[in-house]
């Protein structure tokens, strides 16, 4: 199986992601650089899913159409579930790359599109860059990517160059989603996918639970305070983060009164992290807590004090009881929109890390 | 069973800036003492846990002198090899394609059941590219070691449980051979004493195995690093122009998918929007933003 100058295809093959219901934001961003990029030079784009039979309607195939894919090709089994399983679609793909090896891969820049592609492509001499935040080709048509480095210290600015495949994982969040041109369509074409897991078995799965999910990691955070009064705002907090899909946090003062362990506490001498949402209840906004969240993308802060620091750095401030809004939050949700906002949560959270 | 544990070193974190990785990346000199990289502190933890407390394990670094921090905390962990890596162009230091080649070739020429990686961000392509080019499976993001399997030459396995995503985990039968990779407090390292580490430090200058692997080349122009910059957000599409924005960038962005606008941290005079209210009038006002961000779909 191994590249040796074969003929490779002047097209993008963009991995899609739907694991967790509808598209992630990542795959529409990869779809968008991939269109930039192929209209400069003339390649196809074409699309490349694993999901279970029907989970891919044809709706579903003019979406990704309608940002820029010309072929979509979606590749069914039973096992391709809400969780990704990277070694599920080894076999798959790799059995696509020898018929016809795409001059690009473009595919999310998370843990286990990562494991599943760099494996995947290995043998055929593929150049891999994961944790890319732009993809460009220069004058000389080399690819010319910037990724982040050093734990994102810096940028640093690689060039591919050469016949063999190039494969590029795009940071999630990065590149942003453009406007769809709902006119557009594409093909659809549907095979059944084999899965070969020989040496890695799956013995039991565990669901996720938000006291479980890594803070660090988590694209959503709640976060409570003293202002949330006691354990049991904490058991309330709890499931708001399971209707949005999200992590619990807490201030050290919350951890120090022994209402939440010490490994959820946000801050200078706890974890710093970097979601899209940072929800902080019934938290003052301390110095030492916004040294751990300051980079959250979006910032929501509930406290009953309006001159809180918390709301500095907040694009929404609210001015009210942390413990009687996650109540009302929770009756909201829960009964109409639980299933969509895990969903989405899901989806969110799948294209993280 | 044969662990093999790759571990690399990294700058202190007060000196992970750009000036100074460049610096290091150009030429290496004593000054800079590495400190090993968080997540290979739990890959040597989870290199121990394997190996059990009568075997003992097998650690690799690659790169320059800076390395030696790395297998100096591997020895005060329990290694009982410490292997160094180094290619005469000096190219294992920063391109993964590069460095997993490498690996993939030295430990292809040799007997391990298990190679286990750190993975600081879990993005690395390293592990995985080394097992691809292994033909093993791999698993990645590790969290616990739950047990051997009863050995015989035609099954051996382990159980693992691995982290997914969205707070998924599953537990695994993993055949050998297998590499796994580790991110760092997956998998908590034990403290090693300052009496060991200074032991290990000792220990180490007469038994380093040197290897300089041959300059390798496949015919094919590698990846080529062309220079360190400052991290800058990029550029984002949108789909919607932005209200706030000047009627030229709205056009603009009306105009077709290539249009763009620089993303912007709102302005320190706008200040946040803070809302006052009952709390079912607050939590309705919350859910309205998390649906404009698309945080909660509209229907
Ligand atoms: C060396 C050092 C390291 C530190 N490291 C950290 C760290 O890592 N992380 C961290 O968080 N802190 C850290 N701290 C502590 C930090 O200085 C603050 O004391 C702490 O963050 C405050 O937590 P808090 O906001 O929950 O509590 P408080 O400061 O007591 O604030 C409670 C807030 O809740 C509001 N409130 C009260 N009742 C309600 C209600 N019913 N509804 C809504 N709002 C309400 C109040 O108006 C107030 O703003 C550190 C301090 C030091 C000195």
């Amino acid at each position: 199986m191994s590249f040796d100058g074969a003929i490779v295809e002047p097209t993008v093959l963009v991995l899609a992601d739907k694991s967790a219901g509808d598209w992630s934001t990542v795959t529409l961003e990869l779809l968008g650089d991939a269109e930039l990029l192929a209209n400069k030079v003339g390649w196809t784009v074409k699309v490349m899913v694993f999901a279970a039979p029907g989970a891919v309607r044809d709706e579903d195939a003019r979406k990704l159409a309608a940002h820029g894919a010309k072929e979509v090709h979606v590749w069914e089994h039973e096992k391709f579930g809400p969780v990704l399983v990277p070694a599920q679609y080894t076999h798959t793909l790799r059995s696509y790359l020898d018929e016809s090896m795409p001059r690009l891969i473009l595919c999310p820049s998370t843990p286990l599109w990562v494991e599943g592609v760099a494996a995947a492509v290995a043998p055929y001499g593929a150049l891999v860059a994961s944790d890319c935040v732009s993809v460009k080709l220069n004058v000389r048509s080399d690819l010319e990517l910037v990724r982040n480095y050093w734990n994102q210290k810096t940028h640093a600015t690689w060039t591919f160059s050469g016949q063999r495949p190039w494969v590029v994982c795009l940071h999630p969040g990065v590149a942003g989603v453009g406007r769809p041109n709902p006119a557009l369509s594409a093909p659809v074409e549907r095979h059944q996918a084999i899965v070969l897991e020989e040496n890695v078995e799956t013995l039991e799965w565990f669901p996720p639970h938000p006291s479980r999910l890594d803070l660090v990691e988590a694209e959503r955070v709640v976060a409570g305070g003293r202002g949330i009064g006691g354990p049991e705002g904490f058991a309330e907090l709890t499931q708001l983060a399971e209707l949005l899909h999200a992590a619990v946090g807490a201030s050290r003062v919350a951890v120090d009164l022994g209402w939440i362990p010490y490994s959820r506490q946000v801050g200078q001498t706890g974890k710093t992290v970097r979601p899209r949402l940072y929800m902080a209840f019934g938290i003052s906004g301390a110095s030492q807590h916004l040294d751990g969240m300051r980079d959250a993308e979006t910032v929501v802060a509930v406290n009953l004090d309006k001159e809180a620091a918390i709301f500095s750095v907040a694009e929404l401030g609210l001015v009210g009881d942390a413990r009687a809004v996650i109540e009302e939050l929770v009756r909201l949700l829960k009964p109409s929109e639980r299933a969509e906002g895990a969903r989405a949560g899901a989806a969110a959270a799948l294209s993280n890390v | 069973m044969k662990v093999l544990v790759c571990v690399r070193s990294d700058l202190p974190a007060p000196m992970a800036r750009v000036d100074n990785i460049q610096r290091l990346m150009e030429e290496w000199s004593a000054e800079w003492a590495g400190v090993l990289e968080p997540s290979c502190r739990s890959a040597l933890q989870l290199a121990k846990d394997l190996s059990g407390p009568s075997g003992g394990f097998t650690a690799l670094s690659y790169g320059r002198g800076e390395c030696r921090a790395a297998l100096e905390v591997a020895r005060a962990y329990g290694a009982v090899d410490a292997v160094h890596l180094q290619s005469a162009e000096g190219s294992l230091r920063h391109d993964g394609n590069t460095i997993a080649r490498a690996l993939a070739a030295w430990v292809g020429e040799r007997s391990f059941d298990v190679v286990v990686c750190g993975n600081s961000s879990g993005v690395g392509p390293v592990p995985a590219l080394v097992a691809g080019h292994l033909g093993w499976p791999v698993v990645t993001r590790v969290d616990g070691f739950k047990k051997f399997l009863p050995q015989d030459d035609s099954f051996r396995a382990i159980e693992l449980t691995q982290r997914l995503d969205a707070g998924w985990k599953r537990q695994v039968l993993a055949r050998y051979p297998v590499v796994l990779s580790v991110q760092s407090g997956f998998i908590p390292p034990q403290y090693v004493s300052v009496r060991r580490r200074k032991e290990a430090v000792h220990g180490l200058a007469s038994n380093v195995t040197e290897c300089e692997l041959p300059v390798w080349t496949d015919g094919h122009a590698p990846a080529v690093l062309q220079a360190l910059t400052p991290p800058k957000p990029r550029t984002k599409r949108t789909a919607v122009p932005d209200a706030k924005s000047s009627a030229a960038d709205r056009l603009k962005s009306l105009m077709g998918p290539a249009a763009t606008k620089k993303v912007e941290k709102p302005k320190e005079d706008e200040g946040p929007r803070v809302v006052e209210g009952s709390a079912v009038e607050l939590a309705e006002e919350l859910l309205r933003f998390l649906r404009k961000k698309e945080f909660l779909s509209n229907s």
